[in-house]
């Protein structure tokens, strides 16, 4: 089969364009140790999206040195404490996660975007999510930012191949969907992004070092 | 495209991305952690609680054997799977664990403990 498939991995926080290094000034007055990931809001047209996200999200945090609580017993403890939905669970006031959770931050993540749309001549997959990290007894904003990742599968070759191919990648998305990998793209890429990414925390063995570099550069 | 050179340009991406991954090496063993997060919300899964508690519980005791570190919350998950199926005693054990690693859960911790083994801490 004459059909290659690329990567365009693109981000931007909060603004897009091209945004100026983030301030980190408040992240560093209120520099978290443990991070409560509560269930995504799910702003797309497609229900799975939310939980297949949550399952991808707690790795990429920890790798860069925060304790992340069990996204799946948090999900379930909210959910049997009356908080049915992850927007009832967003509105529970930060106060009163500090009491439950003894979490420093909380993220909200809301997926805006999430699926696979077909044209005659190729496919596209698309994953976009929108993060706030805030701390819970301050309430302060410590960090936003925006991942997308696409994922097109095309054709260079003739238009009888780029329709076979079409139907190809709509029989094998249906079977294998591609959003799960382009979230946990989005996601890992968007915290460990050089410029506009989470600062290191205190577990990861850089902590220090990145700690003072971003607080020479906040001065 | 001709087969072969498809073929190079799968390896040479192969090699990067590999790469690319050995230049930092985690700072945990994730196994089938987030696998099975995933697996407990897919709806046609036929997800087991009792065969994940088993395969991860197997998965932390060869993270530990192999000196190596076990995720954060993965303790607690697996001591939440075994209270919930009314296995408290050894839930409760998996739970103290993720307290004694990350004390950073020790709320969380005392609070399930409280509320699901009648236990005050």
């Amino acid at each position: 089969m004459r059909t290659f498939a690329w990567w365009i991995l693109a981000m931007c926080s909060a603004g897009c364009g091209s945004p100026p290094p983030h301030d980190y000034r408040a992240y560093l007055a209120h520099m978290p140790r443990s991070i409560l990931v509560l269930p995504p809001v799910n702003d797309s047209l497609e229900p799975q999206a939310p939980n297949a996200f949550l399952a991808s999200v707690t790795r990429p945090l920890a790798e860069r040195g925060y304790y992340v609580f069990p996204v799946a017993v948090v999900e379930a403890y909210m959910r049997q404490n009356g908080r049915p939905t992850p927007a009832d669970m967003h509105a529970v006031a930060p106060s009163k996660l500090v009491e439950v959770f003894g979490a420093d931050a909380a993220l909200y993540i809301h997926i805006k975007d999430w699926g696979t749309s077909y044209a005659v001549l190729n496919s596209a997959s698309r994953v976009v999510i929108d993060c706030r990290l805030v701390d819970l007894r301050s309430e302060a904003l410590l960090w936003t930012g925006s991942g997308m990742a696409v994922e097109n599968s095309g054709n260079g070759g003739s238009l009888v191949g780029a329709l076979a191919s079409a139907l190809v990648n709509q029989v094998a998305a249906s079977v294998h969907d591609p959003c799960p990998a382009l979230a946990r793209r989005a996601s890992s890429s968007l915290f460990a992004h050089p410029r506009h990414g989470l600062l290191l925390g205190w577990r990861h063995p850089d902590f220090e070092r990145d700690q003072v570099a971003h607080r020479a550069a906040a001065q | 495209m001709e087969p072969g050179r498809l073929v190079m340009r799968a390896a040479g991406l192969t090699l990067v991305l590999s790469t690319a991954a050995c230049a930092t090496p985690d700072l945990y063993s994730w196994g089938r952690y987030e696998d099975s997060i995933a697996a407990m919300y897919a709806t046609s899964s036929g997800y087991d609680p009792a065969a994940e508690v088993a395969r991860l519980s197997q998965q932390v005791e060869e993270t530990a054997h192999r000196g190596q570190r076990v995720p954060p919350g993965l303790r607690a998950h697996i001591g939440f799977l075994l209270i919930e199926a009314g296995n408290a005693e050894r839930g409760v054990q998996y739970l103290r664990a993720e307290k004694e690693a990350f004390p950073e859960s020790s709320v969380f911790v005392d609070g399930i403990l409280a509320r699901y083994h009648g236990n005050e801490p």
